[in-house]
């Protein structure tokens, strides 16, 4: 991530997660993310080989409830103002 | 029991020798005189003064601040962001519940990095906190607003959340107690996430005791939780007990290496001297894998991190903008870029990054390899040992704007901090010393789901440095 990639490495990866930069943001993201990765290389010093991964720090397994309705606070979650027409939400064109 | 100073104030409300409408008058004029000068607070509830007890639970009416990344009902609820301005959520967090339904008077949602991201409060869209002992200075963070909320005692106890020092860091540069619990101790329902393996909430406090107390009130199995634990209940005050006879401590030297403060370090000896006076056994060890603990921390928080703030797309809640003109993909990305600020979109950013195909196996599966490794080490480590310490913070409480140009420097104060949380280990944090005028903050750690312990350690250290801190501005100052 350096040299004359690293701008558009930032415009595509700011794309990924639906942000559009400045070219202010541009530009100092392609500076501090290189040095910020350069930061995690220091990883390639860890001796991992064999190393399981540890995704979580429990051991985690799906947990189920009991299929018993409650009641559904619709009002409550449609206490959008300004969004909300009858029981619509207002959303922009797919 | 020694009577330390919350312990004292419950006593107070309970005989009725201090009423519960005076003390809640005296802290509304807290608020209302060291506002304008910390902002500790995003929201204040309006009227809280005027809770009336009933059936009195363990809190007695005193008062407690949320973080304000943590749902209360009808209080507006931002993280620290515009882009959820205006956002109330409909229900209560489990642990909000379980302080309400204790008798704690919830008296507002304190400041914080956006999205609990930052170690100084900086990061807020609603403007820095101040630390009290000196306003130029940053509170550490993220959960800056709720440790100088307590510091200067515009509230007595707070919530924050650790994703990787949000709790500790701040309690140390604001010279309070602040207890980052075993993942899966504390619900996290009604958490917004920042980085869900890491994160837990915890109690923030001006003495152990009051530690311990809002941690047995938070503390328990949430079925709405699947990472919930479910464990016994246990009262934490219980286990403050006198006397380190037989304690096993363990000083971890990496925590201690480069980079750390020579006014801290001399503080940290000292600590270990009085745990040697209280009958403790302390001994150095080595956790060598902890050199790599902050890269790993950082890609694995960051990933998460892309993957949680991907639902802010400007309908469902906060921010949002007129719709007619757009289609649903340029809507999302201009009220995404709108509504987070700076580190948030960098760390979002960096999450895509080592997520991406050809990076994915360099960066985050290697940095969850090393937290095995962590993990290994720690348990290694209480084989032997019942707690180990070193320094909360490796510096002390900075100006503020010193830092925030440098990313990289700030990310780097988290050094003492992160082993804990990809462990999932609790940690406490307590005022150990002075330096300057400024605090010093001792981190003591324990096994997991071991908060007896190391509660009792700092509740030992606690009454034998004896430091009665009070900052320049607090309300006994006012």
């Amino acid at each position: 991530m350096s040299g004359s990639r690293s701008r558009l490495e930032v415009k595509h990866l700011a794309s990924l997660v639906k942000l559009k930069l400045s070219l202010e943001e541009e530009r100092l993201f392609s500076v501090q993310l290189s040095r910020i990765v350069e930061f995690f290389d220091q990883l390639d010093k860890a001796r991992v080989d064999g190393v399981e991964p540890t995704f979580h720090p429990l051991d985690v397994y799906n947990v189920f409830r009991r299929d018993i309705v409650s009641p559904y606070p619709g009002e409550k979650l449609l206490n959008l103002p300004g969004r909300v027409r009858g029981r619509y939400i207002w959303a922009p064109r797919m | 029991m020694r009577e330390t100073y919350t312990l004292k104030l419950i006593r107070e409300i309970e005989s009725g020798s201090l009423p519960l409408d005076e003390y809640l008058a005296r802290k509304a004029e807290a608020i209302a005189k060291l506002e304008p000068l910390l902002n500790s607070f995003i929201t204040i509830v309006k009227g809280f003064e005027n809770y009336e007890a009933g059936k009195l639970g363990l809190l007695r009416g005193l008062t407690v601040a949320i973080k304000d990344n943590i749902c209360v009902e009808g209080v507006e609820t931002t993280c620290g962001s515009l882009i959820l301005k205006g956002y109330r959520p409909s229900y209560d967090a489990t642990v909000v519940e379980r302080i309400k339904g204790n008798s704690g008077v919830i008296t507002g949602k304190t400041n914080m990095d956006e999205f609990a991201m930052g170690s100084t409060t900086e990061w807020s869209a609603f403007g820095p906190t101040r630390n009290p002992w000196d306003p130029s200075r940053v509170p550490g963070g993220s959960s800056g607003g709720s440790a100088a909320a307590v510091a200067s005692g515009e509230s007595e106890l707070a919530l924050g959340s650790d994703t990787g020092g949000s709790i500790r860091c701040p309690a140390s540069f604001c010279g309070v107690v602040g207890l980052k619990p075993t993942y899966g101790l504390v619900s996290r329902y009604g958490l917004i996430a920042y980085a869900n393996s890491l994160e837990q909430i915890g109690p923030i406090a001006r003495d152990v005791y009051g530690c311990a107390l809002l941690l047995t009130v938070i503390a328990g199995y949430d079925p709405r939780d699947s990472t919930s634990i479910d464990r016994s209940s246990t009262d934490y005050r219980a286990t403050l007990i006198d006397g380190l006879e037989g304690f096993r401590i363990g000083v971890i030297r990496e925590l201690l290496g480069e980079g750390v403060d020579r006014r801290i370090r001399s503080s940290i000896r000292e600590s270990i001297y009085k745990l040697e006076s209280l009958g403790a056994v302390v001994e150095e060890i080595s956790m060598p894998s902890i050199e790599f603990a902050l890269p790993a921390y950082y890609i694995i928080a960051m990933a998460e991190a892309s993957s949680n703030l991907a639902r802010y797309d400007g309908v469902r809640y906060g921010m949002n903008l007129p719709v007619r003109d757009h289609d649903w993909s340029r809507y999302c990305e201009e009220v995404r870029s709108r509504g987070f600020g700076l580190e948030v979109k960098r760390r979002m950013i960096l999450g895509a990054y080592v997520l991406s195909a050809g990076y994915y196996d360099r960066y985050y599966i290697k940095a969850l390899k090393v937290r095995t490794l962590i993990k290994r080490e720690f348990t290694d480590a209480f084989k032997t040992f019942d707690a180990l310490i070193g320094p909360s913070m490796p510096i002390l409480p900075f100006k503020i704007g010193e830092k925030v140009e440098d990313p990289l420097e700030l990310y780097m104060c988290d050094m003492d901090t992160v082993p804990v949380n990809l462990a999932g280990l609790p940690a406490i944090s307590i005022p150990c010393g002075l330096a300057d005028g400024l605090p010093i903050g001792l981190q003591i750690i324990g096994s997991y789901f071991r908060e007896d312990l190391i509660l009792r350690v700092a509740y030992n250290l606690e009454a034998t440095l004896d430091l009665r801190l009070k900052p320049v501005f607090s309300e006994v100052c006012l």
